[in-house]
């Protein structure tokens, strides 16, 4: 509706430019038909600068002359408008296009105008035809305006909704975080938003990897924080100097500020506060062997259950385990991770056939501190070069025919046609 | 639900114990004209008229063949002073709101290249820019620019349709050891690219695990080959080891042996031949300098001087180091852990602080983007140390 208001407007003002022309040379003057600056949009809603109430001589001088960039910026140019006007002395004009269209001088920027930033346009007639011809008594005076595209109103929405790993106790050489936004953030960087907090309430330094790019999701909902892998590995520089960050039998609280903008630019509704519990590293090869199933009965769409006995990274969690049926190929139904990230359930779209499965793990699954099947996050040299290779693991298991109650109450198979 | 509990009958698979040493499978190399970015990042100038940049978005990377706009602008180079609020105000926006994600500087023409995004929210859009011998910023346009690209969407699709004997399509739920045509799944996000001898070398990092791979991938972009790619381990002292994602790096001869030189996540740089890139192979760097805590190199070039050869290193949280090259065929690894500085001799120049992108611009200079001293950031080129 505001941009139709506006396209309205410009037309208007055309109306008027096209009722009062201006002869060579003349001044122009405050009139309803003088040169004027106008924000305008298309009706395809592109936002233009238009200078309308132009004399028709000098729109047809514009039309047919093969200017510069320069040329033109020097008859009508749009800067970014700054705090300090003296700073921007060496700032070049905004990128875009100048063409005179439906009887304005019209300024396309080569990237829409932002919402709330507000331009500043100049439009020095002293080039056109109609000041160079000697007649004006005065050089015309440059027209200097303000515009700016409104920004719609917005208010804080976006929230940190998960943190991981959700439970309360994390060993000491604890690798990386993931942090849940309710929108998609914008991409300003991450990493001076996310703080740890010692007992005191104090910063501990440094804790977390500072790099030049950030770890987002494709939708940008979801952040990685690494802890700083130099410090968490044993026996190099950083960790030698500083230790690491995580101490065992030491309270900490992620802190995560509301300053951290959206990709609506606005800030969080409010900061976020995790406390965890540190305990001792964890430096055991995950062993699936120790997972534990929960095999749901056939012909339902029951969920099959994995527990683990320490937490799992809820990132991998999504991608590297699956359920494959008899012949390989994997099941299609819906993950859910819970229980701090200690299980792992797969609600199947159709229901479960009795017959044979297999939990197919990748080896790329971690826990919380780096840890792989068959492989530690630090493992010694001499067994690296053997079998502590990270390898995936496949867990065959059974769904059974569909158990019926007998009169006595005990649970027994149904029978099936044709038996098993 | 009646559960019944199994029995765990445990099987590992020898067939996936491949510790990331499979060759990435087939890609699709996609061809066109006026290629689109979600989010440009990293930058490696290839083959004469081809950039190559990377989408940290979508993980792919893009071959851009310039041509002749890539020798547009006036050879050679010049200081600019403000350069993020002056390529803000040419694109439009406030300072505040504009990200520049990688600059390099063009061998040939001595112009440099800055990639960056302009806006930070929905609205952001991915901008290529050069910087001329006259100073000039030019936003190069890609509307005609015929390009290659490999890699594919990251994260695929929630579903994969499968389809089955008879033609029926059934979709399954994604897991991507299904659909990971160009093993680029898991990186996430480029963190370095060089163009060495016809191969494009890129490193990565993953947001969701600690390995990541180095990958080679030949130029140009093959229909069916999308490379090889190696995980990279770091042996601690003798003692243990872990993987070890390569953040940058560098190629460089050592003893005339083609080699890359490369900052690990962890601090330490590695040695390791470019021959042992091989796929199925498991390399370890030798480890050849530590830099301790806030000494993360960010970018890495390689110059001569004085008939020496040295490696500058910027980084984010200290100044720039330089390191001689010279001990670096004798450096073995560093073989115990040493509480100070070890490996080879390093210096800090205290001079260059708040280097954000370092590239080389000649034999005597380097191109720095680099803290002003009243906010926002300079391009200037320095002399070597």
């Amino acid at each position: 509706m505001r941009q139709g208001a506006r396209a309205a407007a410009a037309v208007a003002a055309l109306a008027l430019a096209a009722g009062c022309s201006l002869t060579d040379g003349q001044a122009p003057e405050p009139a309803a038909g003088a040169p004027r600056i106008l924000l305008a949009a298309s009706p395809s809603g592109q936002r233009t600068i238009d200078v309308a109430g132009l004399a028709v001589a000098d729109l047809a001088h514009l039309e047919r002359a093969a200017l510069s960039r320069d040329a033109w910026q020097a008859i009508l140019r749009v800067h970014v408008a700054q705090a300090d006007p003296a700073a921007s002395a060496d700032l070049p004009p905004v990128l875009g296009d100048h063409a005179v269209r439906d009887g304005v001088l019209r300024f396309t920027p080569r990237f829409p105008f932002d919402a709330g930033q507000r331009y500043t346009v100049v439009f020095d007639p002293s080039s056109l035809p109609s000041a160079r011809g000697g007649s004006a008594p005065t050089p015309p005076r440059a027209l200097r305006t303000m515009v700016e595209v409104p920004a719609p109103e917005r208010e804080p929405s976006t929230r940190v909704v998960a943190v991981y790993p959700t439970g309360p106790d994390i060993p000491e050489n604890h690798l990386r975080l993931y942090v849940v936004f309710s929108a998609p953030m914008g991409l300003g960087a991450g990493g001076a938003h996310v703080r740890l907090l010692d007992e005191r309430g104090q910063p501990v330094a440094d804790p977390f990897l500072p790099l030049d790019v950030d770890l987002w999701n494709a939708d940008r909902t979801r952040y990685t924080v690494l802890y700083d892998p130099g410090r968490v590995k044993r026996g190099i520089l950083p960790n030698a100097e500083m230790g690491r960050p995580l101490s065992a039998d030491r309270r900490y609280t992620l802190v995560i500020d509301a300053a951290w903008r959206d990709a609506a630019g606005q800030p969080l509704v409010a900061p976020f506060r995790r406390e965890y519990r540190v305990g001792p590293p964890r430096e055991r090869a995950l062993d699936p062997a120790a997972w534990q199933l929960d095999v749901p009965g056939g012909d339902t769409r029951d969920p099959l259950a994995v527990r683990f006995p320490v937490p799992l990274d809820y990132g991998l969690l999504h991608r590297a385990l699956h359920v494959a049926d008899d012949s390989g190929r994997p099941l299609a139904g819906e993950l859910r991770v819970d229980q701090g990230e200690t299980r792992w359930t797969l609600t199947p779209r159709a229901p479960w056939r009795p017959g044979e499965y297999r939990l197919v793990a990748a080896p790329t699954l971690e826990d919380i501190a780096g840890n792989r099947i068959g492989r530690p996050f630090e493992v010694a040299e001499a067994e690296a070069r053997g079998p502590a290779r990270a390898r995936g693991a496949v867990v065959p298991f059974r769904i059974g025919d569909p158990l019926v109650r007998t009169r006595s109450g005990e649970s027994r198979p149904a029978a099936r046609p044709g038996g098993r | 639900m009646s559960t019944i509990r199994f029995c765990l009958l445990l099987v590992i698979v020898g067939s996936l114990a491949v510790a990331g040493a499979r060759p990435a499978a087939n890609s699709e190399a996609t061809t066109g004209v006026a290629p689109e970015f979600q989010y440009i990042g990293k930058l490696a100038f290839g083959p004469e008229g081809v950039l190559f940049a990377a989408d940290a978005q979508e993980v792919s990377i893009t071959a851009l063949h310039l041509g002749e706009e890539m020798a547009g602008g006036t050879p050679g180079t010049r200081d600019v002073p403000a350069i993020d609020r002056k390529v803000a105000a040419l694109l439009g926006i406030d300072a505040g709101n504009l990200l520049i994600t990688d600059m390099v500087v063009d061998p040939r023409t001595r112009n440099t290249w800055l990639s960056v995004m302009r806006g930070l929210g929905d609205g952001a859009v991915p901008v290529l820019l050069r910087v001329d011998g006259a100073g000039e910023l030019e936003v190069v346009s890609l509307d005609e620019v015929r390009y290659t690209r490999i890699g594919v969407p990251n994260p695929p699709p929630a579903e994969t349709p499968l389809v089955l004997a008879g033609g029926r399509e059934i979709p399954i739920a994604n897991y991507p050891d299904q659909v990971d045509p160009a093993g680029l799944i898991g990186v996430q996000t480029i963190t370095h690219m060089a163009f060495i001898d016809g191969n494009l070398f890129v490193s990565g990092l993953s947001n969701e695990e600690f390995a990541s791979k180095m990958r080679v991938i030949p130029y140009p972009f093959q229909v069916a080959d999308a490379g090889t790619s190696v995980e990279i381990y770091h042996g601690s002292h003798g003692q243990m080891e872990t993987f070890s994602p390569v953040f940058t790096f560098v190629p460089y001869e050592i003893d005339g042996e083609p080699s890359i030189v490369a900052s690990y996540l962890c601090t330490p740089l590695v040695k390791f031949p470019i021959a042992a890139l091989e796929p199925g192979s498991k390399i370890q760097g030798t480890t050849i300098a530590e830099f301790g805590n806030r000494n993360r190199p960010i970018d890495m070039i390689v110059y001569e001087k004085d008939g020496e050869d040295y490696i500058l290193l910027s980084n984010n949280q200290r100044g720039v180091m330089k390191v001689p090259t010279e001990p670096f065929g004798a450096a073995d690894a560093i073989a115990d852990p040493i509480p100070d500085t070890a490996g080879v001799p390093f210096e800090t120049i205290e001079s260059l602080e708040g280097v954000r992108q370092l590239d080389r611009l000649d034999a005597s200079r380097a191109m720095l983007l680099v803290d002003a001293a009243g906010g926002g950031l300079d391009l200037e080129a320095v002399a070597l140390p």
